[in-house]
């Protein structure tokens, strides 16, 4: 088996990619209509849910880029992670109810369409739009550039496709992914976030019992290794310290109910009720998974602090080099696979989004009428971004470019940042104003990009999205407080009343 | 409660600004490894949290309110019952109560050197891992339990299902 360990995990890949394709086509046929296309009819089961909220929520850094911060930096990344529990249980009792609700009875197919009910404001409106489209852009090319690095990395092992260059991994990897999502909208995306979710949980499950494995002592004799090489970087605030952790759980864990591509997802539902399910469903995922990023960290840390292995060229090499050297080419397989559902499962979810955000919320202000044909558009707005966001990616590659950093900072913290306040506070407390709205999202928008296109160095390297955070809530809240509170209503706040 | 949790974000933006405001012995977030590179190190742990240790304790103290206090503004006040306070009232105490173990083992652990090793990890890195972990499980148990009581009541169902229905009226009434 070893000697066709390539070709082993090419077909656990080829397997998978095949089988979400097919997703895409069966769910061509039950998308007949932008609304099916973006909120899937409101007709979702819980284990459907559960399964997407979760492998949505963790994409390419959960399996590639976690596993990687543990093996550079040792814990502290996992201070990301450890909120996991309390920031989904807040997400639920905050939101999932009311945005099911005002979906339902408004006919809302995003986010910006909410929360522009719910302030009664365009402007809110528009700019949540665009923060979701930078945002999206960013972490979409993100996640394309790592998808199509770790295809070229696995092709490169064989002889067959040992020249096979990036580009030609990109347009693979984006063509799968935009077909899917071309076709089937969020039906193929929840689907595959279903099939992508079990995939991720199986694999994570069985890399934590090889890693395990490595030491004879188990995880334990890991840590003792590090802790003989440096204490700091096995106890609980890594090698970074207290003040990034501590930063890192309130920004994470705050800002899960502020992410646009898990929160859209509670709109999908068939019943309220089903949050009952949902939420223990999606715990249990993410914990599973997340013991790949923790013992695939741990282990690599400690094997090449032992010397069995020369030190990693890159951090995020640590996954890669563990299923070749530890791992048997089946589990490989399977992880790899793994890999690509963790990454696809999140850039569909952001390709719907983003999807919305340029045909739907951005212009809705603007066009007199509703788009005619919407469907035909929204999938045309699939495309658009899927290579746009390729583009970005290729650039930032071959040029170097911040761009992708940039746009990238935009990521959790900068959805934290502006939308935390306004979907967890705004659709829970009458008192919130549409002005202490536009001042979040401002305010949000200036210290996330100043703090990144000034390459300001905050104290003990704090993450911009955390002051942004911290700054928009306690703005929001202030600025609401001394703003006359615009009037809502009737049937939002009897849903407010809830 | 908007009150309070402005409170305690104005509070915890304090301990933050506290925490910046002291300068550090040691490298705060780390320095190279001298031999591995793409490794950080800690290096000087006591130096390194000496000055900032009660403000992160404060720090990390409020963050578990401004939860806390976000999760009351969930729940519809009349629906705000003994058992959902006393319920809340348990998971912050869990919370607070692993953070509170994380950081006396954390601070055993620099004053003597030695640490003991529970589930594969330093006694201090297991309280991280599944005490503050394990303690968010009893809001998840607030949730799915609680469900009926405070959540989404069979009660509000049905006022949900009238306000479905008004809507239904008001747009056959008015398409546009």
């Amino acid at each position: 088996m070893e000697e066709h360990r390539q070709l082993i995990i090419i077909i656990c890949v080829g397997i998978y990619m095949v089988l979400t394709i097919g997703i895409g086509i069966w769910a061509l046929r039950r998308t007949k209509s932008a609304s099916d296309f973006f909120v899937a009819g409101r007709s979702l089961g819980p284990l459907v849910v559960g399964m997407a909220v979760f492998s949505s929520t963790l994409s390419g850094f959960g399996f590639v880029g976690g596993p990687g911060l543990v093996y550079a930096t040792g814990l502290s990344s996992l201070w990301m992670a450890v909120p996991s529990t309390m920031g989904y249980a807040l997400a639920f009792f905050l939101v999932a109810k009311r945005i099911r609700m005002i979906s339902e009875v408004r006919d809302t197919i995003s986010l910006p369409d909410v929360l522009a009910a719910r302030f009664g404001s365009e402007t809110v409106r528009v700019l949540t739009g665009i923060t979701i489209l930078l945002g999206v852009l960013g972490y979409l090319a993100t996640q394309i550039l790592a998808m199509s690095i770790v295809l070229r990395s696995i092709l490169n092992g064989m002889e067959a496709f040992a020249d096979i260059g990036l580009v030609t991994c990109a347009l693979i990897s984006v063509s799968v992914l935009m077909f899917y999502a071309f076709t089937g909208g969020i039906v193929a995306s929840v689907y595959t976030d279903l099939v992508q979710g079990l995939v991720m949980i199986a694999a994570a499950a069985l890399v934590f019992v090889a890693a395990s494995a490595v030491f004879d002592g188990g995880l334990q004799e890991a840590s003792e290794v590090i802790f003989q090489d440096d204490p700091e970087t096995i106890m609980p605030f890594g090698a970074l310290g207290v003040s990034i952790s501590v930063a890192w759980f309130f920004m994470i864990g705050l800002g899960f109910a502020g992410q646009p591509h898990i929160v859209t997802k509670f709109m999908m539902n068939r019943k309220i009720s089903d949050n009952r399910l949902i939420l223990p469903l999606t715990i249990f995922g993410y914990a599973v998974s997340v013991l790949l990023w923790v013992s695939i960290g741990v282990v690599m840390h400690a094997v090449v602090i032992d010397g069995q292995l020369p030190p990693l060229e890159s951090a995020d090499a640590a996954v890669s080099v563990f299923l070749s050297m530890f791992a048997n080419p089946l589990l490989a397989g399977v992880v790899f696979a793994g890999l690509f559902a963790a990454i696809m499962s999140t850039a569909d979810a952001f390709l719907n989004i983003g999807a919305a955000a340029i045909m739907h919320d951005i212009p809705k202000p603007f066009l007199k009428r509703p788009l005619r044909n919407e469907l035909a558009w929204a999938r045309g707005a699939t495309v658009v971004l899927s290579v746009v966001a390729t583009g970005i990616a290729l650039y930032s590659f071959y040029y170097g470019g911040q761009l992708v950093a940039v746009l990238g900072a935009f990521g959790w913290g900068m959805f934290a940042a502006a939308l935390v306040p306004l979907v967890v506070i705004g659709l829970n407390w009458k008192g919130a104003t549409r002005i202490g709205a536009i001042a979040a999202i401002s305010v949000s928008i200036v210290i996330n990009l100043g703090v990144q296109l000034f390459s300001i160095a905050l104290p003990y390297g704090m993450a911009g999205g955390f002051v942004a955070l911290l700054a928009s809530l306690i703005v929001f809240i202030s600025v609401s407080l001394v703003t006359r509170a615009d009037p809502i209503p009737d049937d939002l706040e009897k849903i407010m009343d809830i | 409660m908007i009150l309070a949790l402005l409170a305690v974000l104005i509070a915890m933006s304090g301990a933050v600004l506290w925490a910046v405001a002291q300068p550090p012995d040691a490298p705060a977030a780390g320095i190279p490894h001298p031999e591995i590179s793409a490794m950080t190190i800690g290096g000087d742990g006591r130096a390194r949290i000496h000055s900032i240790f009660a403000p992160a304790l404060v720090w990390q103290s409020c963050a578990i309110f401004v939860f806390a206090l976000m999760i009351v503004l969930g729940v519809a006040p009349r629906h705000r019952s003994a058992r959902f306070w006393v319920g809340l009232a348990l998971s912050t105490l869990c919370a607070l109560g692993a953070w509170f173990a994380l950081m006396a083992s954390y601070a055993q652990y620099l004053e003597t050197g030695q640490t003991g090793y529970v589930l594969g990890f330093p006694t201090a890195s297991s309280w991280m891992l599944f005490g503050i972990w394990g303690a968010s499980l009893s809001l998840c148990a607030l949730y799915v339990f609680g469900f009926r009581s405070f959540v989404f009541t069979h009660e509000d169902e049905t006022r949900f299902q009238a306000v479905l229905d008004e809507r239904a009226q008001q747009l056959s009434d008015d398409p546009s």
